[in-house]
Parts: structure tokens; sequence; C-alpha cells
């Protein structure tokens, strides 16, 4: 389980996150959800150990991450989507995946996993990844960070500016690996989403915890969750 | 994964070999210092095409091996192969160090650290001009130009020698960049936090990449006065640290022949013209404005982009 205690972030002499806290589960989708520059990516980055974190704890099955450095993060089993996918654009497909690979180590079996899950990238591992279709890059930013194995995967808005087929496939690939035991941390401004896909949905508003709702109170009262988001 | 760069580099060497037989003695001398200085392109391209550090202080490394090697032979009579050990481990040393101070810092502030360091290696060379010769440098006697019973007065030997060294970085190198660690090299270049989130320790990678490219390039300097037995200052100035950055621009930053072919195409452009006019940098400016126009990747990395994207 991953838990965030209180955490404090700062930009230098600006604070930008005030006693976030949250918990995912072992096989649960929690959605971080809030308007834009409510403080989302600087979360996912302070977990990734990306952004010292001021104050606060962050834990993954009782260990502390808070201290380590970034490379550290990822192999006790936490992962990044990064938003708007961020690739090795002048590297192709396959290259991508290998860099992926070179930290975990089992890379046969990975790699099958990982095609079992998005067969488009198996045909196109010649391929420069700055070439790829937009949906195409996002399967391969996921692939890359599920190269890592991980436990913990974040999710930050993977279907921002994609064509509704393959939000569709991203989503149904996002349910596939909850049902295989990676636990899920979504970045996520879309209401419908949220709705089909959290098991709770925390809410953050400038920097700071507002909201927590759990799946029955977001089927029970969806206007609330609209009115957090302003939609 | 394939074979074609191996392949590729192979025949490079192959055609190199055949090359001495099929050209005049002047062109032969020309090559063999060619491929010396490629060695040097190679060293600088691992660290700036490799893995993205743009550095402004080669020349130190380059000097740390000339001056490693020509010191210990001259005033220590060392014998040729003991000053090789001796400048290797020099070289080592002092890139080590080097990389501790200097990947405490990040980008431009990388590229002005490295200079500085270089200039305070050029200023202690004439400080110390007594024994290194300062500008004036030193010529490096019979004892030291001979090696394995081969003397590199002899132009086969010097071109052949060149050769060998050129050829065993080049293999060394493709061999390299396909191990993990040449590929975090590339994703640290690509993008150092990417990296960082795929568990990369992005400082122990350059470090590495710092002193595996301080060794070549001080292998190359070491190499360069053993085979045309002469150390100067000259090769501790700036411009021995923009040449290397011109040739790996011009070849293709990032792959492994790119260095090469730059340093054979500035060599040549620069003989070539001078021969038509006194006023040859004009053309030579000309040449490198239109390639970073048409072809801004460089030769190698053109044809990398274009149609050979295998090509490492």
């Amino acid at each position: 389980m991953l838990i965030i205690d209180k955490v404090n972030v700062s930009y230098g002499p600006l604070q930008v996150l005030f006693d976030i806290s949250l918990q995912v589960g072992e096989g649960e989708i929690v959605c971080l959800a809030g308007r834009n520059g409510a403080g989302k990516t600087t979360l996912c980055k302070a977990i990734m150990g990306l952004l010292p974190i001021s104050s606060g704890d962050i834990t993954l099955d009782g260990e502390m991450l808070g201290s380590l450095p970034a490379h550290v993060i990822p192999k006790k089993g936490i992962a990044l989507v990064p938003q708007g996918r961020r690739l090795f654009s002048e590297l192709t497909v396959g290259e991508n995946l290998e860099i992926g690979l070179i930290t975990q180590g089992e890379e046969a079996s990975t790699l099958e996993w990982i095609f079992n899950l998005f067969p488009r990238l198996e045909e196109r591992l010649e391929q420069v990844s700055s070439t790829l279709s937009g949906g195409e890059q996002q399967m391969l930013a996921m692939a890359r960070a599920l190269c890592l194995k991980p436990k913990v995967l974040l999710l930050d808005e993977p279907t921002e500016g994609l064509q509704p087929s393959m939000v569709e496939l991203i989503r149904a690939t996002t349910k596939q690996l909850v049902k295989e035991g990676v636990s899920i941390l979504l970045v996520e401004q879309k209401f419908e989403a949220i709705i089909e896909l959290s098991n709770r949905v925390v809410i953050i508003e400038n920097g700071r915890n507002r909201l927590i709702l759990d799946k029955p109170s977001l089927e029970e009262d969806p206007v609330i969750l609209k009115q957090a988001l302003g939609v | 994964m394939n074979d074609k760069n191996l392949a590729l580099n192979i025949g490079v060497v192959g055609f190199l070999a055949l090359l001495f037989f099929l050209v005049s003695d002047y062109h032969d001398g020309i090559i063999a210092r060619i491929l010396i200085l490629a060695i040097f392109a190679m060293g600088y391209n691992l660290l700036f095409g490799y893995t993205g550090l743009l550095s402004l202080g080669h020349a130190m490394f380059f000097a740390t091996g000339m001056y490693g090697y020509g010191l210990s032979v001259e005033l220590w009579k060392f014998s040729a192969f003991e000053g090789l050990l001796f400048a290797l481990v020099i070289s080592f040393l002092f890139s080590m160090s080097i990389g501790v101070l200097t990947l405490r810092t990040k980008g431009v502030a990388f590229m002005i650290v490295t200079l500085m360091f270089s200039q305070v290696f050029y200023l202690v060379v004439l400080l110390f001009g007594e024994h290194t010769g300062g500008d004036e440098g030193f010529v490096i006697s019979t004892h030291g130009r001979t090696l394995f019973g081969l003397n590199f007065v002899d132009p086969t030997s010097k071109y052949f020698a060149s050769l060998f060294l050129f050829a065993v970085v080049l293999l060394g190198l493709t061999l390299f960049v396909r191990t993990r660690t040449g590929k975090c090299l590339v994703a640290i270049r690509e993008n150092e936090e990417r990296a960082k989130m795929l568990g990369y320790d992005v400082w122990v990678h350059k470090f590495i990449a710092i002193i595996i490219s301080g060794v070549i390039c001080g292998l190359a300097g070491a190499s360069y006065t053993l085979i045309f037995g002469y150390a100067g200052a000259a090769f501790a100035e700036v411009h021995y640290s923009i040449l290397p950055l011109l040739w790996v621009l011009l070849g293709g930053a990032g792959t492994l022949i790119g260095p090469l072919v730059g340093t054979v195409f500035a060599f040549y452009l620069i003989d070539i013209s001078s021969g038509y006019t006194s006023a040859y940098l004009l053309i030579v400016g000309l040449v490198i404005v239109l390639l970073t126009l048409f072809a801004p990747q460089g030769l190698a990395g053109e044809l990398k982009r274009r149609m050979a994207h295998w090509l490492q």
C-alpha cells in the first residue's frame, strides 16, 4: 500500500503542496482530481523523488520513500507515466523499451506481458517513437513504465488529447492492470473516466486536500464531484 | 540489436588498411595523424554525443596523455611501454578528479567549468616550461618512439600503429555502447529526469562517461607523442578543445563512425581548399555553414536519420 501522509512540497520559497494525504491500496484505482495548477503533477513528481518533500512521509508497504534518491524509487516498485508521454523521442520503440527494461531484469517475460497488453507496439519495434500516433505514444509511455514491473503505477492524465478509440483502449488496459495486481494512482480531470475507473477520488485544490469520495458516495451523488471539478 | 554496426566498423578498418597501399606517402602521413585525432574525437563523442555533456575542456585530457607519456619517457627515462601505461593511469586519475569536480554543475556551467580547468592546465604547462618545453614543446628521443621493436619514424609503422589503436578504440566503443552502461548514457542524453524515473543513477553514469572519455582522449594524446614524436603546449590550448567538438558535429554526434568522418572531412577540406587559395578559411566557413543548414546532425548523423537508423 502506498501511503502519502501530510506531504509538503515547495518550489524554492514557494510552497505548492500543503499536508497532502492519500492512500492507494492493493488492486485499487485512486483518482487524483483537481483543476489545472492544483498540484497533481507536483505530487506525482514528489512521490517519484523528482522533487524533494519538505515534510511528511511517503511509504510503500511500510518502507519510507521520502528521503530516497529518485533513481532508487522505481526499484522499490513505483513507476510514473508522465503527462504528455515524455518518451525518448529520438529512439525507436524497441530502444525505449530496452532502456526501460535494463534496471528490471527479467526481460523476456516482461516483454511478453507488455506485448500482450499492447500488441501494436510489437509491430512497431523499429519505428522512431516521435513518429508514432498520440495513442501509440501513450501505449509506449505506459509500456516503458511497466518494464519496471511496478506495484504502483502513477498515470498522469493518460488520455489527454487522445481520440475516443484510444481513450477506450487506455482505460481498458488500466482496468486490466488492476486485475493483474497493479495499484494505480490516476491523475484525471475527466468526469466520466473518474466515475468509470476509480475506487476512490481524492480532490485537491490549491495544493490542499479538499475532498475524498469513495465509490458508493460517487455513485450516489456525482454532483459533488462535478462541482469539485467545475464541470 | 544488430551486427550491422560491427560489420560496418570492421569494414572501415579493413578499407583503411587497404588505403595505405593505394595512396601516396603524403596522404599516408595525413591519414595516420587523422586516425589518432579521430580517437580523440571518439573519446569526446562518448561524453558529448552519447551522454549529452558538452565539454569545452577536452584538450586537458589529450594533453594529460601527451605530457604523461612525453615527460615520463624524457625526464624519467621510462620505456615506451611503461610511458604508455603511466599516461593511461594518469589520465584515469585526472579524469576522475575532473569528473568529481565538474559534475557538481550542469549545462552551461559545465561548459564553463571544463573550459576553466582546461585553461588552468594550459597555464600550468606554461608555468613549468622548464620541464614541459612551454610553447615550443619538446621532441621525443629515439627510445621513446620505439615500442615492441617498431620504430615510429618509419611511415609504415606510424600508419599501422595509428590504425591499430583506432581499430581497438572503435571496436571497444562499438561493444561498450551496447552494454547496460552504454544504453544508460543514451537515456541520460535524451532526458535526465526520465532516466531517473526509470531507475538510473544519473551522476554515477555521467562520472563513468567522463572517466572513459578522459582515458580515451589521454590515450590519443599519449599515442600522438609516441607516434609523431612531439609534445607541446599548443595541444592544451582552447582550440584543441573546440576541434573535437567541430569534428564530432561535422561527422555526426552520437554515432560511432561520425568522429572519423568529421575528422577526415575537416582535414581534407582544409588541405584541398588551401591548395586553391590563401583565403581557404572562407571556403571552410562556407562549407560548415552549408552543412549546418542541410545536415544539422552531421554527415553520419544525416545518413542515420535518412536511411540507416541502425547506425550506432
